[in-house]
């Protein structure tokens, strides 16, 4: 177990510093080739920048809301970079968005220091979500110290390998496939791939695009609903809001996440392979061709990253959506605490309502221990109340599913119906008291199961 | 483009050979990754949702009797345990998967029911898969005979369709005396399902060795373990087998490209001569192998899907799901190994002397 | 400064000595035959300052440009932007039609113009040939492919190795006309090699080859 810990450590360094480098290699190209090579040192100096966050994160506590914050500054900091990216690439589609910009950016006093703030932004939430991971490694392991070191070593070895690679690279040849919107795209996408905390497979960008779309229509549709008055009319109420209760269902805004997210590449590939050719002036035929050529071929080495992105948005759309959110749905655990020995969760707040059907996490930090508990509505119309995890699987907790909450270890389906039966792979029930407002749980009753849980087999015995 | 179209349509021959060894190397590769993900969620899963923690059995072929459940059931730190026979039926000339147990015991437990619990012997419930595929309804009567018994079979009514997500979904569920008596196996079961005290498991395992000889007693999470380890071997065997198919493929994509390059040899003379450099010549060659590759893992891993379907089908008597990155995998192995096993041959067609070639006898 | 310009050029295969220490320079727009016995050199002669072959010593300026040093790839650009080749056999690509043929010429050179390469062989007299496959096309017609594909990236210089050796007589003045005309409108350089009298009268100088060596060098009055 210690040596995968090592291991773990070791990859997220050695993740963090291939990210840098790529994106360095990349960025340093496209200087190289537009001839402003000397603003590349600001990138670094932006990284140094960066490098302080973990410094200051290392004195803090690890919460779930210190981890929920993070997570959304990697969400935020990747959508700057794609919304920077796509006002460019609009730009470059036709609309000249950015003369001006584009002339400021050509002085290095505005440039310098933009590139500077936006290396630090680029990297400060990644390096601190993985230094939150390494304390939470260091905490489980015996002697923290080979944590830190093994991820040093992670970091040197790809800083090694990097700067091995680099006489190798052909900076011109990169540098020709980048203008500056492909350049954001480019990173954006990096960060996508790589930006995760832990690894490489955390891509949480349709989700949270979904989300956010989920939310806007709804608060949207409600605030036009508030400014027109419209009374709560019963015929409204069954008609009108069945319909447009499909704007704040997840098909909906899963589409539109997608659309969002390719309408402006689509826009500028479509611009970039049908768009209108100059026809230069030239002495042959021949030499026309050339030139025509030329350009052509720039356009279409330009639009590569884009079709990249396009591509990696389409795939991780039908990966994501087609697996997990049409089939198994796992929400975020919502931090709850405890209060002279009693956990109460709230049945209902501005952003949720735990009787809706979905499945809704809760996690509770009690003496260094974290457990979560899952409450869904039956179709009965009773709340079962869970712990979420079962006496058989490590606890890896559970998902949803259609009519069923899947245990995610070993995908075994349990009928929402029958939530409440003890043993096997159903999650474990909690005696607990539901009132008009709150579910209350006795601390002790989840400390108990969840001990039991966890002494019967925890994470080493079934690998 | 219309170069490499007509480049390629005039070799269809020889692509097509070279893109059917890749569509063996790819159906390999889709059968390994498919069993990897999608059998995985076929195991074991059935037995887990019953709400039971030890499960007690013979071995293959051989049956407990029935008496084994009360005589567990008895026994201290044992909340419950409950016996279950598998066999196999016939309806309508077609065999099933059947599966015998107490309505009563188990009732709720696990399962998601569309119409009615069974109330007496007599009634059934049908998995929500074989619904529709054999046109059922609540209320139905149906003719049930047991596989391999001369018995006349006998009639039972349908109360209702369950859906657990496990094989349940395709069989039948018969009451234990039902199944009896039709199969004639009375008073034989195949395994018992104990629902121990959680902390005591390993004291009710003990007792259950102890009393009874000659059974098999596995706690549940001993059961996913041993699961593990048999897919695991399964993994590696078809690991192994997918190295040698790709390795084959390798070879023959390696030596119909040498052919093609062979036939060529005037063509990469002629382009040199119009101002080709080696690596825009290289460009047809890779085209032609991203084409190969395209066809052949797409083709591989249609076939690869319909094998582990059929795997499934036999072994599990349903289908799996196969993730939609599994198609993008098989297709990029594809290619990369088409692009890669033409590497050699191209790079030795780079080499003629166009001069000696193009020379004009 | 001449247009092409050869240094002592030898050129030594394992079995043969093909060139031996061969100075020659060429003017621009200039239409030079070689003639020559067989073996005497003449391809080789061709071909190394097409760059499809090497020197064995000696050096070759084209245009300004040295290219007896050119990596292989370097020559091949160099050989798309400046150089046209037409040879004895047609060498077209069997699967590909005239236009295509063409254009395949114009692909590699910066991308490919169907207009511009139809347009070509309008001018070569194969309006009525453009979709059909060189097996399709006679001798004759397969050379004027050959010409249009050479021309199509208006080359500065020609090289054409036995170009009519498989034509007859009336295909052959069909070919030089056709030469003549184009050489007249665009300046372009032309090296031809031949063991046909009738063809080498065709240009405006000769020279005679034997042993690889250069043993006569005459001018002629343009036909
Ligand atoms: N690739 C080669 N390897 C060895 N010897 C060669 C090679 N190419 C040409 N030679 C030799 O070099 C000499 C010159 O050949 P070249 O083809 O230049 O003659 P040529 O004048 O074009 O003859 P022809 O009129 O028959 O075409 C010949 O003796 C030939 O045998
Ligand atoms: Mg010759």
């Amino acid at each position: 177990m210690s040596s995968s810990v090592i291991y773990e450590a070791f990859w997220v360094g050695l993740k963090e510093a291939l990210k840098a480098g790529l994106v360095w290699i990349v960025l340093f190209s496209f200087l190289q080739v537009i001839d402003r090579k000397k603003l590349s040192g600001f990138f670094l100096y932006g990284i140094l920048l960066a490098l302080i966050c973990p410094l200051y994160v290392f004195t803090l506590p690890v919460t779930p809301q210190l981890k929920e914050l993070i997570s959304r500054s990697i969400d935020t900091s990747f959508a700057l970079f794609f919304i920077l990216s796509a006002f460019l690439l609009a730009h470059g589609s036709g609309m000249n968005l950015l003369g001006a910009i584009e002339r400021a950016f050509g002085k290095t006093v505005i440039a310098a220091p933009v590139l500077l703030l936006l290396s630090a932004l680029y990297f400060a939430p990644d390096f601190a979500g993985n230094s939150v991971f390494l304390m939470e490694l260091a905490e489980v392991k015996e002697s923290p110290a080979a944590v830190y070191i093994s991820a040093t070593a992670g970091i040197v070895f790809g800083l090694a390998a990097f700067y091995a690679a680099r006489k190798k690279i052909r900076v011109d040849f990169i540098g020709s496939f980048f203008g500056l919107p492909q350049l954001f795209l480019f990173i954006a996408m990096i960060k996508l791939l790589g930006g995760g905390i832990k690894g490489f497979s955390g891509i949480s960008l349709i989700p949270s695009v979904q989300t956010g779309f989920m939310k806007f229509f709804h608060d949207f549709v409600h605030q036009v609903f508030v400014i027109l008055m419209v009374p709560d009319h019963p015929l409204l109420k069954t008609t009108a809001w069945n319909f447009i209760g499909i704007l704040f269902g997840p098909n909906f805004s899963s589409v539109a996440a997608l659309a969002a997210l390719l309408a402006i590449p689509m826009l500028f590939l479509s611009h970039s392979f049908l768009g209108p050719v100059p026809e230069p002036e030239a002495e042959t035929p021949a030499d026309r061709r050339k030139i025509k050529g030329l350009f052509m071929s720039d356009r279409k080495r330009k639009a590569v990253s884009v079709l990249l992105f396009v591509i990696f948005i389409v795939v991780a759309w039908f990966s994501e959506s087609g697996e997990n959110i049409s089939k198994l749905y796992i929400p975020k655990p919502r931090p709850v605490v405890e209060d002279k020995g009693t956990v109460m969760i709230p049945l209902k707040d501005p952003t949720m309502d735990v009787r809706d059907g979905a499945l809704y996490k809760f996690s509770l930090s009690y003496r260094g221990e974290e457990m979560r508990i899952l409450v869904i509505k039956k179709d009965d119309g009773k709340l079962s109340v869970c712990l979420d995890a079962c006496e058989i699987c490590p606890p890896r907790g559970y998902g949803q599913k259609q009519g069923f909450v899947v245990c995610i270890y070993c995908n075994t389906p349990i009928p929402v119906a029958t939530l409440g039966q003890p043993g096997g792979c159903n999650p474990i029930p909690l005696h607990v008291l539901i009132d008009d407002n709150f579910i209350r749980i006795d601390v002790s009753e989840i400390l108990q199961k969840w001990d039991y849980v966890k002494s019967g087999k925890g994470k080493e015995s079934v690998k | 483009m219309v170069f490499f179209k007509k480049s390629i349509s005039e070799r269809k021959g020889r692509v097509a050979i070279a893109s059917f060894a890749v569509v063996l190397a790819v159906t390999a590769i889709t059968g390994l990754l498919g069993i990897t993900v999608g059998i995985r969620e076929k195991l074991g899963t059935e037995l887990r949702a019953y709400g039971a923690n030890i499960v007690v059995y013979t071995e293959a072929g051989a049956y407990l009797t029935e008496d084994f459940g009360a005589r567990i059931s008895a026994m201290s730190n044992v909340e419950e345990a409950t016996s279950q026979l598998m066999a196999n039926v016939v309806f309508e000339n077609m065999s099933f998967e059947s599966v015998g147990l107490d309505f009563q015991q188990i009732k709720g437990r696990g399962w998601r029911l569309s119409g009615n619990w069974p109330k007496e012997q007599g009634e059934i419930l049908v998995g929500i898969n074989l619904k529709s595929a054999l046109k059922l309804e609540a209320g139905k009567r149906i003719k049930l005979v047991g596989q391999g018994n001369s018995g006349p079979g006998k009639e039972f009514l349908v109360a209702g369709f369950v859906e657990m997500g496990g094989n349940e979904d395709n069989a039948f569920i018969l009451s234990l005396p039902d199944l009896w008596s039709i199969t004639g196996l009375a008073p034989k079961v195949s395994a018992v399902l104990v629902r121990g005290m959680p902390g005591a498991l390993d004291a009710v395992v003990a007792n259950i060795k102890r009393d009874f000889k000659d059974v098999s007693v596995k706690t549940m999470r001993q059961v996913a373990v041993a699961e593990d380890l048999l897919l695991q071997k399964i993994q590696l065997l078809l690991a192994l087998i997918t190295i040698v198919v790709l390795f084959s493929a390798s070879v023959s994509v390696a030596s119909t490209m040498g052919a093609t390059v062979l036939e060529r040899r005037k063509e990469i003379g002629l382009m040199k001569a119009i101002g080709a450099t080696k690596k825009e010549i290289g460009l047809f060659y890779k085209v032609e192998a991203v084409f190969i590759g395209l066809c052949g893992g797409i083709g591989g891993f249609i076939i690869g899907f319909a094998v582990i379907q059929a795997v499934s089908k036999g072994a599990f008597n349903s289908f799996v799901n196969i993730p939609f990155y599994i198609f993008g995998a098989a297709v990029s192995i594809g290619v990369a190994v088409s692009v890669f096993s033409s590497l050699i041959p191209v790079r030795g067609a780079l080499k003629y002397n166009s001069a000696a070639i193009l020379r004009g006898d | 400064m001449a247009f092409i310009k050869l240094d002592s050029a030898s050129k030594i295969y394992e079995t043969a000595q093909a060139l031996r220490g061969v100075d020659l320079e060429v003017e621009q727009g200039q239409w030079l035959n070689i003639v020559g016995p067989s073996g005497s050199g003449k391809s080789t002669l061709l071909n190394v300052i097409g760059g499809l072959d090497s020197l064995s010593s000696g050096n070759v300026v084209i245009d300004g440009a040295e290219i007896t040093g050119l990596s292989e790839d370097a020559m091949a650009v160099f050989r798309r932007e400046r150089i046209g080749f037409v040879f004895q056999q047609a060498h077209l690509i069997p699967y590909l039609n005239a236009v295509e043929n063409v254009m395949l010429s114009q692909y590699f050179h910066s991308m490919s113009d169907e207009d511009e390469a139809i347009e070509a062989l309008k001018r070569v007299g194969l309006g009525h040939r453009l979709t059909h496959r060189p097996s399709q096309l006679s001798g004759g017609e397969q050379q004027r492919v050959c010409i249009a594909r050479a021309l199509i990236n208006s080359p500065k210089l020609l090289l054409a190795d036995e170009p009519t050796g498989n034509l007859d007589r009336e295909n052959t003045r069909i070919i030089l006309e056709l030469l003549k005309k184009l050489h007249q409108e665009e300046h372009f350089t032309i090296i031809l090699v031949t063991h046909d009298p009738f063809v080498s009268q065709w240009g405006q100088r000769i020279i005679t080859m034997e042993d690889g060596k250069i043993k006569c060098d005459e001018f002629i009055c343009y036909l």
